[in-house]
């Protein structure tokens, strides 16, 4: 089923086989990336959250 | 550990806030005055100041100018402070903000006087576009070697938004500017019809996400916290938040060209797409919604922080509306019509525009070491701003539905409600006048925080920040080849190829695949995670701590759906170039299309019809691919203030253009189109005609040598053959080198295959000195 499917498909043209890459390459990276934050350590979680908060100090302008 | 104490480069910083807030006034006022002469077209004051020609100044003025300076003001204050470095050159930042700030002038004097390329928010011409690529790239290498000497290890994730965002609008900008000059202020887009519709809303749509989404995002994730003193929401979700929006946004471009030629794969991953960014787009909102948890009294009383969270819901009712527009059957009623612009505004006004308020109320006392001059000016901005985008939002919502309801309105027999345009504007003008008190009122309240900036910078004086950090050691980055050839990446590699190999393999075959690639990603993930749990950092930290992987990474994602919409597309253009039974336009037509461009009609009138029986019993017949297949750049237009043109040849004598044009009132009561008297005044020499067929040919359109030869000879024939007939008919005198005799030439040229005129042109060489040209 699965050939006639994409034999039907890929009729129009070959070159449609680029978006059904870059579709899959998406859902992989998706996946990956979801699963990686989702068991990111905690302790690398805290540290980059709090790097806005490391306030500078100020001096005058000359 | 070895310390050092670094003093951060804010300088700059106030230099791009102070050029955001004076192009902001500029860019809102021509916005109010755009707005006036859609409510009142006497406010076209004469030809350089006419709706067509400043309404690319107002988009340009807004997006570039107003929320390029607010952007470039915001990534160089946190990128300093975030990687702990001051920025590598200081020549460079300025070469970049007074490139920048004359990159604005000229478009501030080039457009009024009509030089543009024709195309919607890329109107700029070539010499401008190079000035564009060099000012950008001195912003981008200033930034990667800052990131080069950091003392930070980690990149925070409003720095993978600002990554995204200079390797996006890098290429973006240099595919979508791809033009052949004619001359200094000339050119033709390399791309034609469908192919340059969907460049050109790949590259539009993609200027929206990575100019003024993911920036902004990458301020919000460093300014929200700052203000609201705690750390952001989840920092997991901004991991998942940044690597689904730079994936999912590039692939939806073809939702600005649902339901036209473009072919319909194209349009329905567009759509899907769009759909699959509500996703990512909402996680970013709450995770900065979120982030003021504990916060929420405060806003009673802070500018800041109430500008940040009304911004945050405007950006979540953006991209909530986007993707619902992105359906085919909602674009259906609310394409060409005023509820896009009410969508944009929303995103304008709401989402950039209060983020910049916010991040300037914020911003300018730290960096003159003072306090706000008024709290309450800042609140009163805040109100009057925010009743501003409502009264804007709500009628052009009304607007556009009227609009859209109204074209499609049928009566009792089943023919058109509505058969004339113009009833559609006339009932939307009320509309009209309230969308100018609204933006009005917006205006008002920015030039009330442009006082209280000034104010406040005027009770302080510039200070610059300055901290103590420890310097990172160059062994602690990671190589390239560890990075990118680690398990995550072959794996994802491997599986792809399977799933790739499914399709061209029987149905067991397919089968035992797709096991062994499911196998393959389980084993893989496991292996990740398992390594993930030794003393060494991971992939992904290793990613995060190194900037060049990941900006390969980045590049990848950008691209990828860019590539995979434009190849097919580019490739199949080119194939029907040789098949096609469509003339190119003759040497008149194309002079006359060159002033269509000029004047900007494309802000009003589309030149593409729809497949619905509303549309093709208005405008004709649905258009086809090859009906702008030499059309460079394409013109199917985004908005239908005017009547479609499509098939607009033929369907009224040389007489009703030429009354038409100069005074529109007079034949369409009730049309809000400017007058274009100047067009019968003003002349074209024609010396100019054989280059711009040579730069066509260039491009592809088949002109044969004695075609270009001939050019200023035929077009004088042409010429001659209309301003005869308006004489004959209607006792016209005109010159046949007029360029209003042009653009008829051209408006009547429009539907037809090949041009009515065509017979005129016999490519004979004749001297223009003894046709009696002006």
């Amino acid at each position: 089923m699965l050939q006639t499917f994409s034999a039907d498909y890929f009729a129009r043209s070959p070159l449609l086989l680029l978006p059904v890459i870059a579709l899959g390459l998406f859902m992989l990276v998706f996946v990956v990336v979801t699963l990686r934050a989702l068991f990111a350590r905690n302790a690398d979680v805290a540290h980059m959250a709090q790097l806005p908060l490391e306030d500078s100090e100020v001096s005058r302008h000359e | 550990m070895e310390t050092k104490r670094i003093t951060y480069d804010d300088d700059i910083v106030r230099k791009f806030i102070a050029a955001s807030v004076l192009f902001g006034i500029v860019g809102l006022l021509v916005g109010v005055i755009v707005a006036l002469q859609l409510a009142f077209w006497q406010a076209n004051l004469g030809p350089y100041l006419s709706f067509g020609r400043l309404r690319p100044l107002h988009t340009n003025a807004v997006i570039f100018a107003f929320v390029g300076n607010m952007m470039f003001a915001g990534v160089y204050y946190s990128t300093q402070r975030l990687l702990k470095a001051r920025l590598a050159s200081d020549l460079l930042s300025r070469f970049h903000f007074w490139g920048w700030q004359l990159i604005i002038v000229s478009a501030a004097i080039t457009l009024p006087l009509g030089i543009t390329t024709g195309k919607e928010y890329a109107e700029l011409e070539w010499p401008i576009d190079l000035a564009i690529a060099v000012v950008w790239l001195s912003f981008v290498t200033n930034f990667f070697w800052t990131i080069a000497k950091r003392n930070e290890k980690h990149l925070y994730v409003a720095l993978w938004f600002y990554i995204s965002t200079m390797i996006a609008i890098t290429v973006l900008h240099v595919v979508n500017s791809l033009e052949i000059p004619v001359s200094l202020f000339k050119s033709y887009s390399v791309f034609a019809g469908v192919q340059d519709a969907l460049v050109q809303w790949w590259y539009g749509h993609n200027a929206v996400a990575f100019f003024l989404t993911t920036p902004i995002l990458g301020i919000m994730y460093y300014f929200l916290p700052k203000a609201a003193n705690r750390p952001v929401f989840s920092y997991r979700l901004s991991i998942i938040h940044f690597w689904s929006l730079v994936f999912l946004y590039i692939w939806a471009g073809p939702h600005h060209l649902l339901n036209t030629a473009l072919p319909e794969w194209a349009q329905s991953l567009g759509m899907v797409f769009s759909l699959m960014l509500i996703a990512p787009s909402w996680g970013g909102m709450l995770n900065g919604l979120l982030t003021l948890r504990g916060a929420w009294s405060e806003l009673r009383s802070d500018p800041v922080l109430k500008f940040f969270a009304a911004a945050v819901t405007f950006y979540g009712m953006a991209t909530f509306e986007g993707p619902m527009l992105a359906i085919k059957g909602v674009s259906a009623l609310a394409h060409y019509t005023d509820w896009i612009i009410a969508h944009v505004h929303i995103g304008a006004l709401g989402w950039n525009g209060f983020m910049a308020a916010g991040m300037f109320y914020w911003l300018v006392p730290r960096l003159y070491g003072t306090k706000l001059h008024s709290q309450a000016a800042a609140n009163t901005h805040f109100y009057l701003a925010t009743v501003g985008i409502l009264l804007y939002a709500a009628s052009m919502w009304t607007s556009g539905i009227t609009q859209g309801l109204m074209w499609r309105a049928e009566n009792a027999t089943g023919g058109l409600a509505y058969p004339s345009f113009v009833e559609t504007v006339i009932a939307i003008r009320p509309m009209y006048w309230t969308r100018l008190i609204g933006g009005s009122l917006y205006l008002v309240g920015f030039c009330m925080m442009a006082w209280n900036l000034v104010m406040t910078a005027r009770s302080g004086e510039a200070v610059d920040g300055s901290a103590d950090v420890v310097v990172i050691a160059d062994n602690e980055q990671a190589g390239f080849a560890r990075i990118v050839f680690a398990s995550p990446v072959l794996v994802c590699v491997a599986v792809l190829a399977l799933l790739v190999v499914v399709a061209f393999v029987g149905p067991v075959g397919s089968t035992i695949v797709m096991v062994i690639a499911g196998l393959g990603a389980i084993f893989g993930t496991a292996r990740y995670f398992k390594t993930s749990d030794d003393k060494s950092p991971s992939w992904h930290r290793l990613v995060e701590g190194s900037a060049l992987p990941f900006t390969v990474l980045v590049i990848g994602a950008v691209l990828i759906g860019g590539i995979a919409e434009i190849v097919p597309i580019v490739i199949a253009g080119n194939n029907r170039l040789a098949a096609t039974d469509h003339k190119p336009y003759t040497a008149l037509e194309l002079e006359g299309r060159d002033i269509f461009l000029r004047e900007g009609c494309y802000a009003c009138h589309s030149q593409m019809v729809r497949p619905f029986t509303w549309e093709t019993a208005r405008f004709g017949a649905a258009s086809t691919v090859d009906d702008s297949i030499f059309d460079h750049p394409f013109q199917w237009g985004s908005k239908r203030t005017g009547p479609d043109l499509a098939h607009l040849g033929g369907r009224y004598n040389n007489v009703w253009h030429y009354k038409h044009l100069l005074d529109p009132r007079e034949l369409s009561p009730g049309s809000n189109m400017p007058p274009y008297p100047h067009l019968a005044q003003n002349y074209i020499g024609f010396s100019a005609t054989p280059d711009k067929l040579r730069a066509m040919r260039n491009v592809g359109v088949p002109y044969t040598p004695e075609q270009i030869a001939s050019a200023p000879a035929d077009a004088l024939r042409a010429g001659q053959s209309i301003a005869a007939g308006l004489k004959t008919d209607a006792n016209i005198d005109v010159a046949p080198n007029a360029e209003i005799v042009a653009l008829i030439g051209y408006l009547q040229r429009l539907g037809h295959k090949e041009s009515p005129m065509a017979a005129l042109n016999t490519h004979a060489p004749q001297a223009l000195a003894s046709a009696g040209a002006h």
